[in-house]
């Protein structure tokens, strides 16, 4: 018991070595939780927008009765069909024609593409007359509150158009319409192409998310015959797991960031500790060599004292991942872009899992731990009183 | 008392059982103003919000309702393209490619506010089925919607003469009822009985800009071979007179 | 100089004279060292690797273009003719100085697919260029199939993986359409006359959802002509300049007449995107490690006042003057940071010399344009590096340094606890 309280008794006594080590390692987790949680939210939208925008695989089609769909595309493996209407039209006001994709917020597919769509400024669309457009490729061409136009050709080619009021501007769509779709309700879209019986994109979500690559293109392969026969013109049609092949390096590059701070960490965080403990050890080794005379062996000597260095690093993780956690809420609200080009575009956010807290506390306990021991270990067995 | 009563009452039912229906005025419209086998000049001038003016003429042979081609005459790089409606059907053969294409209806018309349908397809009667007929003082006032299967607007609203049928606005809506563009007939001159100038402003109100459209030198004739409206022939036409 | 050469001398022998702390504070500016050097190497080659690709197989070593902001993009090209030209200056400059260069007519044409009588894709680069001059320059083209025939008028030669992606082979004919000068829009027709592809690097092919390269080249005087613009004019101009001699002037010129200057990287969005992106992942790197490196050195530096109290209050007791003080402690900061600043760099210049041929990223090689990484010494990292360093130890330095002007002699020969 007592051996339990002298280390808690010194960290309050050493309270400004204390205060230096708990905040050396609030740093380091603080540093350590934005790099796991930016690495893993972008490994995660990389990995996950395809599918959360199109299932497992989606064919784009001329427009298509709904009802009709949905009795022809059968198969054991699907979960469920998803039809949606994603649309080209003309989108104008005064100064400015422009031909932009259109695509429609359902309840169900804004639920999926909700991590994607974040509107830099404004809102996302809630009534028939709101539209959120898109800066890619037409950065500052929109202005929140704007009045457009929309004219497009209905499924009966008839053509028509609506007015719409810019209520957001967002940098990304999710994978609808390349990232650059300009988004409306379901209603507004019902409107638009006067039907609500119409579609003409067919997305399929499997049952099985791993199903094996032979067995997703067999279902595709079937369901493009379907179609064929039902004489139903395919514009494109893709599987998802194509797509992701084609991100496969970028998704590889975001999670090896982890394996590459630790990496980088392991020996500069070590260096410090040990720095730090030398450096204290040293000014503390009449008391550790009271100790000594007192009978105890070198090795709890060391377990005592490193005992008291976990209690700090502990705390200095503590309070950094809070503050982490805190900053990554900030953030959120603050609602910040990164945007290389029109390459990558992603929020400023963070996604930690239960996982990366335990491998950051294993990973800065062992790197102090295996750190502070020789130091410690130098002191104790130097002749006591020596000098 | 009574005489007075039958006399109006036999007046009044004949012009009940006689008026004209809304696609009979239709067509007598169409008709009255378009002959049925001409050649023709037509002129686009096209003035967008900046002021920039553009210009493109075309030489036009028309046969009955569904049968229109026309070959450009200016701008002098595209000169000899043609473009050729027949029935449903829009064709497009430009000699900066030398290839036959199929177009949409609703596409754009050489960088003007106008649609291939709007140049080419001239009787409304062919296109549209009148949904309501109203009349005014001196006008009747037909609003349009396009027959089933037909590519075209929401909604047509004409306003034509009741003196003598001719056409004086059109405006083009959305489905929605957004006004798309308008058009007003600022000249119909007659030689005789024949058309010989007419000119219409069309006004893109989304837009602001317009283009006007002049129809002249319009030639009355017996006959236009069938080999103009052949879309396998129409790449020669340009050296035809 | 005699106070300068002392300092130094005292600072060495104060370094040796506290080994253990000195080498762990070492280990941590080693590393940041080591980092910055390893940084910039990483965005150097990442830089002129693509420079060196884009050079020479699209687009020379930089561009000058009348296209105004993004417009200039060869992977998503603006369909309109920019408003004007690339003025007589700037090809008067380059005739005058015998520089390397070729005039250009860029446009995004849509393609039109004649059978199903629809539009496809996105829109490509229709690239005019002097077939003779530019075939020779971008020596990195390879025709994969078909033959380039300088008779052919409307022959294209079609960037291969975009060929595929639209199943066009050599011979066959097809419809585009271009806007022209008098912005009216009209179909064309071209003749694949070859597919090129690249002899060597990029491994971008099959990444990314986009066509990254959707190139067409044709000749220059045919697309003048059939666009409207007048001989010799240019909507841009490649210029082939290594030594980057008459950059400086081209980029001053470019500014005057209005004009956007751009590296080939520039030019395709894309790629400079993941350049960036490169540079952004080894900038915050470095920048948590010198943020770290900051704790730990006013902490280290810290405890080292206070572990040298007695020796500094000696020397206040023997007259020394707070500023002389401080000229001390700061020498021998920066003769320690130097120190450990050049080995840092001798030990990464041994690497750089020992690498051999590079090191292969694998599928990470796309960041190099394919080529393998190799270490380079860039004077500006060095430069960039050992500034940051010093800057960095010197705000840790900050604190402690205000503490030992305030010491007082007789307090702290007193036993006291901290």
């Amino acid at each position: 018991m007592t051996k339990a309280k002298i280390p808690f008794q010194n960290v309050l006594r050493h309270r400004f070595s204390s205060l230096i080590f708990i905040l050396i390692f609030a740093v380091s987790s603080f540093v350590l939780y934005w790099s796991f949680g930016y690495a893993n939210l972008i490994s995660s939208i990389l990995n996950d927008s395809f599918y959360d925008s199109y299932g497992d695989m989606v064919f784009f089609t001329d427009y298509f009765e709904k009802d009709k769909i949905q009795t022809l595309i059968q198969d054991p493996s699907i979960e469920r069909v998803v039809l949606d209407r994603e649309i080209q039209g003309i989108l104008e006001n005064p100064e400015k024609s422009d031909l932009v994709i259109l695509s429609e917020l359902t309840p169900d597919n804004q639920n999926r593409l909700k991590r994607y769509i974040r509107p830099v400024v404004g809102t996302l669309p809630k009534n028939t007359e709101d539209i959120v457009v898109s800066e890619f490729l037409k950065e500052g061409q929109y202005q929140l509150g704007e009045t457009v136009t929309m004219q497009i050709s209905t499924p009966d080619k008839v053509i028509n158009a609506k007015k719409f009021k810019v209520c957001g501007i967002t940098k990304s769509s999710g994978w609808k319409g390349l990232g650059s779709a300009f988004l409306i309700t379901e209603e507004s879209m019902t409107e638009l192409l006067a039907s609500n019986r119409h579609a003409n994109v067919i997305s399929v979500f499997l049952k099985n998310k791993n199903e094996t690559r032979e067995a997703k293109k067999e279902i595709y392969q079937g369901i493009k015959k379907t179609l064929e026969e039902n004489k139903l013109e395919i514009k494109d049609s893709w599987m998802t797991y194509e797509q992701m092949d084609k991100l496969a390096s970028f998704s590889g590059l975001f999670a090896s960031v982890k394996s590459l701070v630790m990496i980088l960490f392991f020996p500069l965080i070590g260096a410090v500790s040990a720095a730090i403990v030398w450096m204290y050890a040293f000014r503390r080794r009449k008391e550790l060599w009271t100790y000594s005379a007192l009978g105890m062996t070198h090795g709890s000597i060391t377990v005592l004292m490193a005992f008291e260095y976990w209690i700090l690093t502990l705390t200095g993780i503590i309070t950094g991942l809070g503050i982490g956690s805190f900053t990554s809420y900030l953030a959120e609200k603050a609602n910040i872009w990164f945007r290389f080009s029109y390459t990558f575009v992603s929020p400023l956010l963070t996604e930690i899992h239960t996982g990366d807290i335990v491998l950051i506390v294993m990973f800065l306990l062992l790197c102090v731990t295996f750190w502070i021991i020789p130091p410690l270990k130098r002191i104790v067995k130097a002749p006591p009183f020596s000098y | 008392m009574k005489k007075i009563i039958l006399i109006l009452l036999l007046l009044w039912i004949p012009s009940y059982f006689f008026a004209l229906s809304g696609e009979e005025i239709l067509k007598k419209s169409d008709e009255q103003w378009v002959p049925d086998i001409c050649s023709y000049l037509l002129t686009m001038k096209t003035i967008e919000s900046g002021g920039d003016e553009k210009e493109n003429q075309f030489k036009g042979f028309k046969k009955g309702s569904v049968k229109n081609v026309m070959t450009v005459v200016k701008p002098k790089k595209i000169s000899g393209s043609v473009f050729l409606r027949k029935d449903d059907v829009i064709f497009s053969y430009y000699t900066t490619n030398h290839k036959l294409n199929k177009v949409a209806y609703q596409s754009l018309f050489m960088g003007s506010l106008l649609s291939y349908g709007d140049v080419l397809a001239t009787e409304l009667s062919f296109d549209y089925n009148v949904s309501k007929t109203e009349e005014t003082g001196e006008d009747y006032i037909l609003t349009l919607t396009p027959k089933q299967g037909q590519s075209g607007y929401g909604k047509v609203v004409i306003q034509i003469g009741k003196k003598d049928f001719l056409p004086k606005k059109r405006d083009y809506y959305a489905l929605s009822g957004i006004l798309l563009k308008s058009c007003v007939f600022n000249k119909i001159e007659f030689d005789g009985k024949n058309l010989s100038y007419m000119e219409q402003e069309f006004f893109e109100p989304l837009k602001e800009r317009k283009t006007i459209v002049s129809l002249s030198s319009v030639e009355i004739l017996k006959d236009i071979p069938e080999k103009y409206y052949n879309e396998n022939f129409i790449q020669y036409l340009s050296g035809l007179k | 100089m005699n106070t300068v050469k002392n300092f130094i001398k005292l600072s060495f022998k104060n370094i040796r004279r506290h080994p253990v702390k000195n080498f762990l504070i070492g280990i941590v500016i080693f590393l940041a060292s080591i980092l910055f050097l390893f940084n910039g190497s990483l965005k150097e080659n990442a830089e002129s690797a693509w420079k060196d690709y884009f050079s020479r197989t699209f687009t020379g070593d930089y561009h000058i273009t009348s296209y105004q902001g993004l417009d200039r993009d060869y992977t998503l090209p603006s369909f309109t003719l920019p408003r004007k030209m690339i003025s007589s200056q700037i090809i008067d400059y380059l005739d005058k100085n015998q520089v390397v260069y070729s005039k250009r007519i860029k446009i995004g044409a849509a393609v039109y697919d004649d059978k199903k009588s629809e539009f496809k894709g996105s829109l490509p680069a229709l690239i005019g260029i002097d077939w003779e001059k530019e075939l020779a320059l971008l020596s990195n083209l390879k025709i994969v199939s078909g033959r380039f025939d300088p008779d052919l008028p409307n022959g294209i030669l079609v960037w291969k993986e975009y060929a595929d992606s639209l199943k066009w082979k050599a011979g066959d004919e097809i419809t585009l359409y271009m806007k022209d000068t008098e912005k009216n829009t009209y179909p064309y027709s071209f003749r694949v006359m070859g597919i090129v592809n690249h002899q060597e690097g990029a491994s971008l092919e099959g990444k990314g959802v986009i066509q990254m390269f959707p190139a067409l080249f044709v000749s220059y005087q045919y697309l003048a002509l059939q666009l409207g613009i007048e001989d010799n004019q240019a909507v841009e101009i490649a210029v082939w300049d290594k030594e980057g001699k008459y950059e400086k002037d081209l980029k001053k010129l470019a500014e005057e007449n209005s004009l956007q200057y751009f590296q080939g990287t520039q030019g395709y969005g894309i790629v400079f995107g993941i350049v960036e992106l490169l540079g952004f992942f080894g900038s915050s790197i470095a920048a948590l490690i010198l943020v770290i490196l900051v704790v730990a050195t006013l902490n280290l530096n810290m405890m080292g006042f206070f572990e040298r109290r007695k020796e500094i209050g000696s020397l206040v007791a023997m007259g020394a003057r707070p500023f002389w003080l401080v000229g001390l402690l700061l020498m021998e900061m920066v003769v320690f940071a130097t120190l450990v600043f050049a080995l840092a760099c001798g030990f990464y210049f041994i690497l750089t010399q020992t690498g051999g041929k590079g090191i292969d990223f694998g599928e990470m090689a796309v960041f190099f344009a394919g080529k393998k990484f190799t270490a380079g010494f860039e004077l500006q990292s060095v430069v960039n590096g050992y500034l940051t360093i010093l800057i960095v130890s010197f705000i840790s330095s900050i604190y402690p340094i205000y503490l030992t002007t305030k010491i007082n002699p007789v307090d702290v020969f007193r036993e006291a606890e901290i």
